[in-house]
């Protein structure tokens, strides 16, 4: 179980300090599917660094009742849409990376996810289009041999067709207590993919459904998060009404 | 003969191996060849800067005499010649900047994770402890480990050579 508690978080700079977490409260449980939504600025990718241990904040992030340093980071995986691999190594080079500071790396996933994109396996990582630069970042967090795989907007770049592929091996083979902790725009998409939705807006949690309960209400994905949110649909009409002083376009 | 050539080849051969695998005292991935070549370089430069030790030795000795009347060198009575320390140090005024530009290439190895991709989010999830500050440090604690064996073997040296070349009545109490 991944539980954060009372999380806040502050950057400070010369002009003083920004609050960009406000006592995010959290429970994750393994096997977990969860969408994290929320607009720019809302504290996704800080939410997701804090648990990684990338930055200081206020709270308690706790897996399995213990804070998370080096005897259990390796229980966590991070893909994230900036690329945390080397650049200049080859998928190979990767490999063996993993391989030596990884004890589960997991060897036949990673072969028959680079068969199954086909994705170069001599080639420097620089070499690599955008999207598969992306496969191959969601790759490597795939197979790290992680409980908890974090993604932030991991799939920024790629095409529909590719993404749709990636859900559905997702799907396909994530084993029971691996859990999945993914930032994304993409809420039409993933709706059939995640199991819970968690909504942050301004630095808190505004909403936290499953997707059965959703479906319960008669309710989609994208409507819930418009409603959190209090998205009125009808204002770009009035804008545009007001901007061509209501005659025909 | 030809095992003698075979040995040298073989001796040669692992040299160069080594050499082409020493990225693995930089960063993954890092393009390490010009550092490395750079490194060697700025060393080379800064043990041929020593060099001039005969020069700094030379006037020092040269201080030591007169010339006569009868135009002969001649040892200047009681004179005490120049410290070994005052005559040799700025020869190795180059070792500074080498120093310098070793520490600068560790902060180049941390900043290398932060460019072109943010592998420091890789580095920092490692379980072992310490990958990220070794792969930083390594070369350049390396490089400064040779500098200093090697500024401290052409001291000993130097300093070998100026005792021969001082007259040893004019040799100071503390060289």
């Amino acid at each position: 179980m991944l539980e954060i508690r009372g999380l806040n978080k502050t950057y400070f700079d010369w002009r003083g300090g920004t609050q960009v977490l406000h006592d995010v409260n959290l429970e994750i449980g393994p096997g977990e599917i969860v969408g994290l939504f929320g607009e720019n600025g809302a504290g996704k990718t800080t939410l997701l660094k804090s648990i990684l241990g990338f930055l200081s904040f206020q709270g308690e992030i706790l897996l399995d009742g213990k804070p998370i340093d080096r005897s259990n980071i390796a229980r966590l995986s991070f893909a994230t849409c900036e690329h945390s691999f080397f650049p200049n190594l080859t998928p190979e080079a990767h490999g063996e990376f993993y391989r030596m500071h990884f004890g589960r790396f997991r060897e036949r996933r990673f072969a028959a996810l680079m068969d199954f994109f086909q994705l170069p396996e001599r080639t420097a990582i620089k070499h690599y289009s955008t999207g598969q630069k992306n496969q191959f970042e969601v790759i490597l967090a795939l197979c790290q041999g992680a409980e908890y795989i974090l993604m932030d907007e991991p799939f920024t770049g790629n095409d529909v067709f590719n993404r749709e592929d990636f859900y559905k091996v997702l799907l396909g083979i994530l084993e029971p207590e691996e859990t999945i902790l993914l930032s994304t725009h993409l809420i039409e998409e993933v709706e059939r993919f995640v199991g819970r939705a968690v909504l942050l807006k301004d630095g808190r949690v505004a909403g936290d459904m499953s997707v059965l309960e959703l479906e319960e209400r008669g309710s989609s994905l994208l409507e819930y998060v418009k409603e959190t949110y209090g998205y009125r649909s009808d204002r770009v009409n009035r804008a545009l009404g007001e901007l061509t002083g209501g005659r025909e376009i | 003969m030809g095992i003698l050539r075979d040995k040298r080849k073989n001796i040669y051969n692992k040299l160069l191996y080594r050499w082409k695998n020493l990225g693995k005292y930089f960063p993954p991935g890092y393009e390490f060849e010009k550092e490395r070549n750079s490194s060697v370089l700025v060393l080379a430069l800064a043990a041929g800067y020593s060099v001039r030790f005969f020069r700094c030795l030379k006037d020092a000795r040269a201080m030591l005499y007169y010339i006569d009347g009868n135009g002969e060198r001649v040892l200047r009575p009681g004179c005490l010649a120049e410290p070994f320390v005052q005559v040799a140090w700025s020869c190795f005024a180059m070792f500074l900047p080498l120093y310098l530009f070793l520490a600068v290439m560790m902060a180049e190895h941390y900043l290398y994770y932060r460019r072109e991709t943010k592998s420091i989010y890789l580095m920092r999830r490692l379980p072992k402890k310490g990958v990220l500050l070794k792969s930083c440090v390594q070369w350049p604690l390396l490089a400064m480990g040779i500098a200093a064996v090697a500024g401290i073997l052409l001291l000993l040296v130097y300093y070998g050579i100026y005792l021969l070349a001082m007259p040893g009545e004019c040799l100071p109490r503390f060289r």
